[in-house]
């Protein structure tokens, strides 16, 4: 692994929206990298600000602060046209396949549209056979080319959704909850083609997700995020085997166990989640945190790496 | 099943492209009361455009003798307190009806459809000056505002057109900025962005189409609105000046006879009804052929 190359990085990534009442903090501070082939898993609850810095990281939303890092070059605030052209390296799978196609456009033209845009092709048959390229990798039958959304299902529409993000041949494919309104074996058969794919060409994935047994399927790395912060980041398999968060075994300790033999002391989480608007200092999680310290409710606790690879934001791990 | 086409042969494979208008013009054809009512308006316009040749009187000459005649052989729809013919009067008259109607349909549909579509897109600062501007033009009578910019502007067919089209600016622009509104929160546009889409492109591609529905039945409902605006016009002497003929001139001139003497207003009222009721129910076919939705 450690001969990757880095593909994103974000740098104290921050992305505020102005409100009535003040400043949303919906990213605020995120920080982390991506090698190349590799797929990290982003991973909180709803509202936690993952698909905020999803979009963040391709640019549909411009970040108030941080950085965003792109093969190097730094893409964070950029010309129209610079950003057109990086669409063509950096793409985006959408939560909902059925509000995100266009109604009046057919399967052929919508996995074509990105075609159209950037006019790669000249000839009227090298797009068709572009397209049928396109829906034999993603496993659309080509029966379906001129059939129009609305007579798809679930499954079929999202392929149309993965193909249309792969038809520019990107690096990275930042994936917003693609599989959460799909049926169970429908999500199955997805996020095996998502594998499948990036075995084949090397993809990279930023992978947003609420489900942890989706993100464990598919990620090499987690990102936990809680309002808009950090609380923990390493490689999958370490998360499962050793969170270290407060928050993140309240996450654990929410998947259920299909076994009734099975006693279990869950950790409920109480109270709500805070505004977070104009938030105060101090750690986000303390007011639903089981064990906190006076310094949980001043101090905002600093992602530190507490073993190799294995970064967790909060004050309890330092004593 | 095959299109026949080579072009497309990478992806006919048991599928088959239809051209949108194709399509659109498919699904038309299964629509029976469409179809007819859009036989009639081609009849109407074969007819108005060769007016010269159908008419079987000149639409001016008077002829004292004659007046107050009820349908008969001669006069198929008979004539009026002049003795003139009153089938070529609807005949010729029809021209400017549907001209005018038809012209001021399109420019406050093109100048309605920007000015809203723009509004709805960027909102902001240009939503806000344009939609007063047209709360203004809305405050004001449209016959008002029609007299207004008539008087302004002079008598003549492209005058008159853009006195009523200019009444119904407001309407178009409102109609368009609520529906772009709605469609521009949606997730797909969010998706043409990430693709790389241009705002412009956006706008072309993804707006319009799914905005087409209503403005098709609004135009339609508005032609008939616009004859009955454009005899308004006449009716005060600023639209189109007699003797040349018009639907709503010619009824406006009957109506003091009506009570004795029926067909001066009834007769081109007909026509009137004939053409609103063809052009409302093609445009709802239009409507329903337009929806991918509805395909069979």
């Amino acid at each position: 692994m450690d001969d990757k190359r880095i593909l994103l990085e974000a740098k104290d990534l921050k992305k505020y929206f102005k409100t009535p009442m003040g400043y949303l903090h919906a990213v605020d501070g995120v920080s982390f990298t991506i090698e190349e082939g590799t797929t990290l898993g982003i991973v909180g609850e709803s509202g936690c600000g993952k698909s905020t810095l999803g979009r963040a990281l391709i640019g549909l939303n411009e970040p108030t602060g941080g950085q965003v890092i792109f093969n190097g070059n730094d893409i964070t605030h950029v010309s129209k046209k610079r950003r057109k052209q990086l669409f063509t390296d950096m793409q985006m799978i959408f939560q909902d396949p059925f509000s995100s196609l266009d109604p009046r456009m057919c399967v052929a033209d919508l996995i074509g549209e990105p075609l159209d845009v950037y006019r790669a092709y000249t000839s009227k048959t090298d797009r068709e056979k572009k397209i049928a390229e396109l829906m034999d990798t993603v496993g659309l039958a080509r029966r379906v080319a001129y059939a129009f959304p609305h007579q798809l299902d679930g499954g079929r529409r999202q392929r149309i959704g993965v193909a249309r993000a792969l038809a520019l041949d990107p690096k990275l494919v930042v994936c917003d909850e693609p599989v959460s309104a799909l049926d169970v074996s429908i999500q199955a058969q997805i996020l095996n083609l998502l594998k499948q794919l990036q075995k084949d060409i090397g993809l990279t994935y930023v992978f947003i997700t609420h489900d942890l047994s989706v993100v464990k399927h598919i990620s090499h790395k987690i990102l936990i995020m809680y309002m808009g912060c950090l609380v923990e980041m390493c490689e999958t398999e370490e998360f499962f085997r050793n969170p270290t968060h407060p928050y993140s075994k309240g996450l654990l300790s929410a998947i259920p166990i299909p076994s009734i033999h099975v006693e279990r002391n869950r950790i409920h989480m109480d109270g709500e989640i805070t505004s977070p608007i104009e938030p105060a200092p101090g750690c986000r999680f303390a007011p639903r945190c089981r064990s906190t310290c006076s310094k949980c409710f001043s101090v905002t606790p600093e992602l530190k790496e507490i073993s190799p690879g294995h970064f967790c934001a909060c004050h309890m791990n330092e004593n | 099943m095959s299109s026949g086409n080579k072009t497309q042969s990478y992806l006919s494979d048991g599928g088959k492209k239809h051209s949108q208008w194709g399509d659109i013009w498919f699904r038309l054809r299964h629509n029976v009361p469409a179809m007819i009512c859009l036989g009639v308006i081609i009849l109407l316009i074969i007819v108005v455009v060769f007016a010269d040749v159908i008419a079987p009187y000149d639409y001016a000459k008077m002829s004292p003798k004659e007046k107050f005649m009820y349908p008969c052989a001669e006069h198929w729809l008979g004539t009026d307190n002049y003795g003139r013919d009153i089938l070529s009067r609807i005949i010729y008259g029809g021209r400017i009806s549907l001209l005018v109607s038809v012209l001021a349909v399109v420019i406050s549909l093109i100048i309605g459809g920007f000015l809203g579509v723009l509004a709805g897109y960027f909102g902001g600062m240009y939503d806000n000056i344009a939609m007063r501007v047209m709360d203004i033009l809305m405050g004001i009578p449209s016959f008002l505002l029609a007299v207004c910019v008539s008087a302004a502007l002079g008598t003549g067919i492209l005058n008159t057109a853009i006195a009523i089209a200019v009444s119904g600016i407001p309407s178009y622009a409102r109609l368009l900025r609520a529906q772009v509104m709605a469609i521009k929160g949606g997730e797909y546009i969010e998706v043409a962005r990430s693709l790389g889409n241009s705002d412009m492109r956006i706008i072309l591609k993804h707006i319009i189409p799914n905005v087409l529905s209503p403005i098709i039945v609004q135009s339609t409902l508005n032609i008939g609105a616009f004859i009955m605006a454009i005899s308004g016009l006449s009716f005060v002497g600023l639209g189109v000046q007699p003797p040349i003929p018009e639907w709503g001139s010619i009824m406006s001139a009957g109506r003091d006879f009506f009570r004795d003497f029926y067909p001066i207003v009834t007769f081109p009222g007909i026509a009137i009804l004939i053409t609103l009721v063809s052009f409302n129910l093609l445009g709802d076919g239009l409507r329903d052929a337009m929806d991918p939705k509805l395909r069979q």
